[in-house]
């Protein structure tokens, strides 16, 4: 039962991190409906951005550490709408071609990094004080707590933001409909820049949890995949869903890996995802959208 | 109009492809080995991952092996010519590009050998391609016993040449040190099951820690992509065991490893194989794995490697990469080349494998004393050295030859 | 033997690109785990060749044949469902995954992660060219067929298409599958060059390379996508006069090209040489100029 409850609290807090990566992940498919597989490699160069202030600057609290992440991931975030995106969603190309774009942004992006920083682990120094909690035999990381509730809280603000502010309200109404809110006097671009600045609020704030639990290292995007399956089982395209789905896949692997098998744990965990998607093709929350090709 | 351009096309491409394919094999398959040093230079190659993860191991490989022949040539070369050094990377897709490196090295860069590459996903591929054209490869850190003997024959694969340990050797030598040196009589492992090196360590670990009449708590696994092992360190720390054998291709799974068992306040004694050690890992996780134990071939800290990690470090500096062991692997292979080749006097591919398969007591950079059996290609009674981390530094504890 | 094995891997790519052409170009299916497919395929002829010692040839078909059943079994469900287009492409990535996880868990016979090796070299230039030529000729001829027109229908208006008497879910099924058989036969051929079989070698890097040949070259087309297919396996080749930058521009040559080429290096027509025309007028009008 032990176990049980500390595989629980395990997985909620693995479920966290994935949560909020899958919310930057689904806001930029609900509204410009295309992968953004750029996503990671925005993560890992905010990571870089968290190490650089914190190693080079040697401002160790992790308020300067989030910050100088915050700032990186805001700038390549943008960088690629601008580089990257926007010219072809002008051209309104269909959304296989934004997808390879941002497949080339990531190889791109990280064989740079790789060459610029090395393959080497960097680890972050952040000042913070670490223990263990206890609860009985159930035991977790102060970390681990204090990166779930921030996540908690960002998502907070961010579901106010986009519920009652002005701006989330055009972020809306571009989502349910781009060219109908251009046509109401959205300017779909400034929404855009909103959007992919948030996306990379999100990826800056998790790659800086990401760097202090594990490393600092070129390729620590390749964990972005979870956050596209979370948001898929959560439904693509809806917020909520992609914070469901984020937990739900955390406990899950968590489950499966502690009690029926380490080494088939993907295997089962893909499994319980096409079965959600065969008896709900459009995931837990999402609704029906119309793709096309 | 459009079907009669698509078969104009068609036959474009068709012919193209003919002509690219068909005349590199009318060619015939390999120029004649003379080609390869006719010229005032000979060219010496090496390739593998310098761009994926993990690539910390083979680029340090290519600034070593670099830097050794800029001396050799400083030195007046060898048997007389100058030495020229290609290398390539395959990092992107393994297979694809190990195959065609090695096809670029032999037929437009004409090597006289390769020194390289530093994993067995990188050489397994290329056997048949260097046994065919008779280029002598010196694998640096392919442990996997299939890159020098033919699994299905048993017959040793001629070209194929290794200077590192390989996995039933290390595997057993780690399951003897903690079973009667050490004393576990019980411990638990966790490999990535998709990783040739960890599974190749794992499968001989067992058995022989089993043979001894130790206990396997609980064997976990995970994949190479993963990062989170919190749920498995759980699972095992539930199975009751205090030791953990954590076999890893990259020192990354190691600190992971470490980092999490201390958030979930769990304390194991690890031990690590060859290829996590590396002086990045203290720098990550070195209070988290005080007390683990490494295997590695050489003691690193011996002051015979000073000269060659400070001349290294400065020169690297820009680069992010300090010498590390997969370095000193690189100075082997370059350096067991460099033998043969003199041994031999001369280039051809045959006389060097010949050379090489009688080199006996050969000085290396990191063994005084180096041994090739001539009957697997393997190094013969390689030392085996075992480091504990103490307070945050390796500390020799040990040094065997498990022959002996 | 250089330009030879380049020529060889291409040819491969191109088989398996052909393949997803019609499910990807045509069809509007998208799939990011195409190897997968591949994988099966290859698996599956070595197996054949290795431990039931069916000849080479038929042993490369039966490979193809493998992997279509596993496609219709991983393809119905998933179709039948009439999932969304993400929602099938995350679906193709969980299939991926499933195959490599699979594999690497079966010691006997599949040899786990430890992979195949000592897989003797059959598939010669001409073996692989006949190949391409082939199904390449096939593809063609079936996207001209009616079965082809009916692709196209869904992938522009899957409802209009469904009006007008087209079985959806049949005419989806078949294209996964004539996909899933043309990776297959990719696969086989691979490892039978490549020598070397491991579960690894299938990647969702692999996928994603079919995927970024089927998109650069462009939709509704099946040259631009050939093209493409051996345009990206000689591209890092090419680049290795860049030493260690290599695949930094590897990538941006993907943004520079899709910023360029929006609809694809060849959306909607095949390779024609009118631009030859357009271009000798242009230089003609400069020159009058």
């Amino acid at each position: 039962m032990n176990l049980f409850v500390q595989q629980v609290v395990t997985g909620l807090s693995i479920g966290g991190i994935y949560a909020l990566l899958a919310v930057g992940y689904a806001l930029i498919y609900s509204i410009f409906k295309f992968t953004n597989f750029a996503f990671g490699a925005i993560l890992m160069c905010a990571a870089y951005g968290a190490y650089f202030v914190t190693h080079t600057l040697k401002m160790t609290s992790l308020v300067s550490g989030l910050l100088g992440a915050v700032v990186i991931g805001v700038i390549v975030s943008l960088a690629t709408e601008l580089l990257a995106y926007r010219s072809l969603r002008r051209l309104k190309a269909s959304r296989l071609f934004l997808m390879i774009s941002a497949m080339g942004v990531n190889i791109f992006v990280q064989n740079l990094m790789t060459i610029m920083m090395s393959a080497n682990l960097r680890s972050l120094d952040i000042k913070m004080p670490f223990n263990v909690i206890r609860f009985g035999k159930i035991r977790i990381g102060s970390l681990d707590i204090f990166s779930l509730v921030i996540s908690l809280i960002v998502l907070g603000v961010l579901w106010i933001f986009i519920e009652k502010t002005k701006h989330g309200i055009a972020i809306r109404a571009s989502a349910h409909d781009t060219d109908t809110a251009g046509l109401m006097g959205i300017n779909v671009n400034k929404i855009s820049f909103i959007v992919f600045a948030i996306s990379g609020l999100t990826a800056a704030i998790s790659g800086t949890f990401m760097g202090m639990k594990y490393a600092v290292y070129p390729t620590l995007g390749a964990i972005s995949s979870k956050a596209f399956i979370s948001s898929v089982i959560g439904g693509l395209g809806s917020l909520p869903g992609a914070v469901l789905g984020g937990f739900i896949l955390g406990v899950l692997e968590t489950m499966i890996s502690g009690y029926i098998s380490s080494s088939f744990r993907d295997l089962f965990s893909f499994s319980v995802m096409i079965a959600v998607l065969v008896f709900l093709p459009n995931g837990i929350l999402g609704s029906g959208i119309n793709d096309k090709l | 109009m459009r079907s009669r351009l698509f078969a104009l096309v068609t036959a474009m491409c068709t012919i193209t492809l003919v002509l690219f394919g068909f005349g590199g094999a009318a060619e015939a398959a390999y120029s004649p080995m003379a080609d390869r040093w006719s010229g005032d230079s000979v060219t010496i190659g090496f390739f593998g991952n310098m761009s994926a993860s993990g690539a910390f191991q083979d680029v340090p490989q290519r600034f070593a092996i670099a830097d050794y022949i800029e001396d050799l040539n400083a030195r007046g070369g060898l048997l007389g010519k100058k030495v020229k050094f290609v290398w390539y990377d395959a990092g992107r897709d393994a297979l694809t590009e190990s195959v065609t490196a090695v096809n670029k090295m032999v037929q437009q860069d004409k090597v006289v050998g390769i020194v390289g590459p530093g994993g067995s996903r990188y050489a397994l591929p290329v056997i048949s391609l260097c046994n065919d054209s008779k280029t002598p490869c010196i694998t640096i850190g392919a442990t996997n016993a299939k890159v020098t003997v033919n699994e299905d024959t048993g017959k040793v694969n001629p070209y194929m040449f290794r200077v590192s340990f390989i996995d039933p050797y290390q595997g057993s030598a780690l399951a003897n040190y903690a079973y009667k040196d050490l004393g576990f009589k019980k411990i638990a492992t966790i490999a990535a099951v998709d990783d040739l090196y960890a599974q190749g360590l794992l499968q001989y670990f067992v058995d022989e820690y089993k043979r001894l009449g130790g206990e396997i708590t609980t064997s976990l696994s995970y994949q190479s992509t993963d990062v989170e092992f919190r749920s498995q360190l759980s699972a095992i720390a539930d199975s009751g065991a205090t030791a953990l054998f954590a076999p890893a291709t990259e020192y990354k799974y190691a600190a992971f490893i470490a980092k999490q068992a201390e958030q979930l306040g769990l304390e194991f004694t690890y031990l690590f194989p060859e290829a996590v050690y590396s002086r990045e890992l203290l720098e990550n996780a070195g209070p988290q794995i005080e007390g683990a134990y490494v295997s590695i071939p050489m003691d690193e800290n011996d002051p015979r490697f000073d000269d060659f990690n400070k001349a290294f470090d400065a020169k690297h500096k820009s680069s992010g990469y300090k010498a590390n062991m997969y370095a000193y692997y690189a100075m082997d292979g370059v350096m067991l080349l460099e033998w043969a080749i003199k041994k031999a006097n001369s280039f051809d591919g045959e006389a060097i494998k010949n050379a090489l398969e009688t080199a006996k007591g050969v000085p290396l950079f990191t063994e005084p004393s180096f041994t090739i059996e001539p009957e697997t290609h393997n190094p013969h009674n390689k030392t085996v050295s075992i480091m504990r981390v103490e307070k945050g530094q390796y500390k020799l504890v040990a040094t065997f030859k498990p022959g002996d | 033997m250089y330009l030879q094995s380049l020529a060889i891997f291409a040819c491969v790519n191109m088989i398996a690109v052909a393949g997803l052409v019609l499910l990807t170009g045509y069809t509007g299916i998208f799939s990011i785990g195409h190897a997968g497919f591949m994988a099966v395929g290859a698996y599956a002829a070595v197996i054949s060749f290795k431990y039931l010692a069916v000849p080479f040839l038929p042993a490369i078909i039966a490979g193809g044949f493998v992997a279509v059943l596993i496609s219709v079994i991983i393809g119905y469900p998933a179709l039948r469902s009439m999932m969304a287009g993400d929602a099938f492409a995350i679906v193709m990535l969980g299939f991926v995954s499933v195959v490599r996880i699979s594999i690497t868990n079966i010691k006997p016979v599949f040899n786990a992660s430890f992979g195949i090796s000592d897989i003797p070299r059959l598939s010669t230039m001409s073996v692989v060219l006949a190949f391409t030529i082939l199904s390449v000729w096939f593809m063609r001829n079936f996207l001209k067929s009616h079965y082809g027109k009916n692709c196209i229908a869904i992938q522009q208006q899957e409802t209009a298409a469904e009006m007008v008497g087209i079985n959806v879910l049949k005419t989806k099924l078949i294209a996964l599958m004539i996909s899933a058989f043309y990776a297959g036969v990719a696969g086989g051929l691979f490892s039978f060059f490549a020598t070397y079989l491991a579960p690894t070698n299938f990647s969702e890097a692999k996928s994603d390379d079919l995927l970024a040949a089927v998109v650069l070259g462009g939709i509704n087309t099946l040259s631009g996508p050939l093209l493409a297919a051996a345009i990206l396996v000689v591209l890092p080749e090419f680049l290795r006069f860049l030493a260690i930058w290599r695949l930094v521009f590897y990538g941006a040559a993907f943004v520079v090209i899709m910023q360029f080429k929006p609809e694809g290096l060849m959306g909607y027509r095949e390779i024609s040489f009118k631009w030859v025309g357009r271009l000798y007028g242009k230089v003609r009008g400069k020159a009058r100029d």
